[in-house]
């Protein structure tokens, strides 16, 4: 059995996208398998950083002009013909996502979507995933090969150790290949603030309970004052209090702090998928009914605002 | 410019307590008690596509609206809603089969009525939608169509009568193209996208615009149906537990929670950050 990693070498979290596939390759680990990994690159000087980190012994090297996935599905639809790959595993990102699904109905496959678990029978692949907005776990067997699955987030895990010995299978020019003469103009801007809440030690998570800008201001100044950085669920985000990249739970940072303490937060799955891996989780909450409370490690039924300030208070005395 | 909005109107899943997640034999979840909202990326996806439609008012490039779901009669009122907005044309596909795990169907659908009923030059769609949460239907409607897909975008505007310009998240940071149409776009996470509400005037003048009714059964989805139980079958469905200790702090001020909090919980953790 062969298997495939498809990775975007043009991107600037290429690093991420290789530990995410080694986490999940690690946690799914398959007998026997042969792993081969593509990845497409545009900057000839990355091309050792993007070997060294590929997630397989087996490379192939696509040179693109960047990343563009009409391109990409036209190039894989082109190399990957041969019938010889069953199983193509792609990142959880956004492009990993996409390419999944679509390379999957050029190849006459079938495709599932953000899989946290898989295990290779004779004829199908068992796949697990969330559903119902991160309420259920589902089980589904894929039955038409290739399988082209994009993995769950929340799979890097940066200790884990490199394969040192790494053979180029080929390297090939594709930056001929033009799929995408729809474009009239393309504007690239990297994002004004990053904020890494996926890194972050010390998260402090705020909901819907948190009802104005100024407050969440606060809690901004808050969060800097004590050490965390401050991540938000849906409706905040929603409502652009703060940028998007600070929305924690599925389709925001799956992150994994040592300590996160959430304000005003109901705990609906969706959300709570964002900071299931924490280790420690403090809920301050009106209502002791919501579901952060039974999700939480501790939890205090009052008012967050006067609870947090006193902390708060507390935190800066003990500096 | 012709644009087709796609949307479903999903349980509000937040509603939901632990011991209402029951699974049937048929890997069915009663939602039935739970109300119906509009899934938040197809929200998102139809407020887009009215500003859109605003900032056009003025020029001389109409744009007509289309509103398209795939469900029962218990839809309409989200059809009736999107003419009071001021939408052109309100399609319901009728629907009682379990489409939750197909988006292949859906996309198939949608296909059949821009190839054949309606042609448009734009569909616009939310990225996925709960229950399925299988994030596939743009997707595989761009690929049935032939027609390039944008994902994650979070803002159109009108570039000229056959393009437009739209904004996306990318990974690597903000994506903004100028599109020749046809295409598809799906909707992401988009700040200030909450779908406006109609006034009463034109809930009353424009609200009771008879809604188009179709069956999903001329659509001829069997065959796709039976590929789909078959290629991608659901085996099993569970609750995800996320209980923790859930211990809860006593006290009598908000002060003294803090300290609690603080002494018992908080103090040593801080340390080891």
């Amino acid at each position: 059995m062969k298997y495939t990693v498809i990775l975007n070498g043009c991107s600037s979290s290429f690093i991420h996208q290789a530990e995410e596939i080694r986490g999940f390759l690690s946690d799914n680990k398959q007998n026997p398998t042969l792993g081969y990994t593509i990845i497409f690159y545009n900057d000839e000087a990355k091309k050792d950083e993007l070997m060294t980190n590929s997630p397989t012994t087996y490379i192939k090297l696509v040179k693109v002009i960047r990343y563009q996935p009409e391109n990409f599905l036209e190039i894989l639809e082109k190399l990957e013909n041969n019938k010889e790959t069953s199983l193509y595993i792609f990142p959880s990102d956004f492009a990993g996502s996409e390419l999944s699904v679509r390379f999957a109905y050029r190849l006459l496959g079938s495709s599932l979507v953000s899989v946290n678990k898989i295990k290779l029978e004779k004829n199908e692949l068992i796949c697990h995933k969330a559903l119902y907005s991160n309420n259920m776990q589902g089980e589904f067997a894929l039955r038409k090969k290739p399988y082209c699955i994009s993995i769950a987030k929340g799979f890097s895990n940066k200790k884990q150790s490199l394969k040192s010995t790494k053979y180029l299978v080929f390297k090939v020019d594709m930056t001929d290949i033009e799929k995408d003469d729809f474009i009239k103009k393309y504007d690239l801007k990297k994002p004004e603030k990053v904020i890494g809440l996926e890194d972050s030690k010390f998260l402090l998570a705020a909901g819907r309970g948190v009802r104005t800008r100024a407050k969440v201001e606060r809690l901004e100044m808050i969060a800097s004052e004590i050490g965390a950085k401050l991540g938000v669920s849906r409706p905040i985000a929603m409502n652009a209090w703060v940028p998007m990249n600070q929305l924690i739970g599925v389709s925001g940072a799956m992150t994994k702090p040592d300590l996160c303490i959430a304000v005003g937060v109901s705990g609906a799955a969706a959300f709570f998928a964002g900071i299931e891996k924490c280790k420690y989780i403090v809920a301050i909450n009106t209502d002791s009914n919501a579901s952060i409370v039974k999700s939480s490690n501790v939890a205090i039924i009052d008012d967050y605002q006067s609870v947090l300030e006193e902390l708060f208070k507390i935190i800066n005395s003990s500096q | 410019m012709k644009i087709l909005v796609c949307f479903k109107a999903v349980p509000d899943l937040d509603m939901m307590s632990d011991d209402d997640w029951v699974v049937d034999c048929e890997l069915n979840v009663d939602i039935s008690f739970v109300k119906a909202i509009l899934n938040c990326f197809d929200e998102s996806a139809l407020e887009m596509t009215l500003k859109l439609s605003e900032s056009m008012e003025g020029f001389n490039a109409p744009l007509n609206l289309t509103a398209l779901t795939i469900g029962d009669k218990r839809k309409d009122s989200f059809l009736k809603t999107l003419y009071a907005l001021r939408f052109d044309k309100a399609v319901r596909i009728n629907n009682y089969e379990d489409i939750r795990f197909m988006p292949e169907v859906v996309a198939a659908v949608i296909s059949k009525y821009v190839r054949e009923i309606a042609y448009q030059d734009v569909i616009v769609l939310g990225r996925q939608s709960g229950e399925g949460d299988n994030a596939k239907t743009p997707l595989l409607l761009a690929e049935i169509l032939g027609w390039p897909c944008i994902t994650q975008v979070v803002k159109i505007e009108l570039d000229d009568s056959a393009s437009l310009k739209v904004t996306s998240m990318a990974d690597d940071g903000i994506l903004t193209q100028t599109l020749r149409t046809p295409c598809v776009l799906s909707v992401g996470n988009t700040p200030n996208s909450y779908m406006r509400i109609p006034t009463l005037r034109d809930k009353m003048k424009y609200g009771k615009t008879p809604i188009e009714v179709l069956d999903i059964e001329s659509f001829d989805i069997n065959p796709i149906v039976n590929t789909c139980k078959n290629d991608c079958e659901l085996l099993s469905l569970k609750k995800i537990s996320n209980n923790r200790e859930g211990f809860i702090i006593d006290g009598r001020t908000p002060a003294e929670k803090a300290q609690i909090l603080y002494d018992l919980y908080l103090k040593e953790r801080l340390e080891e950050l």
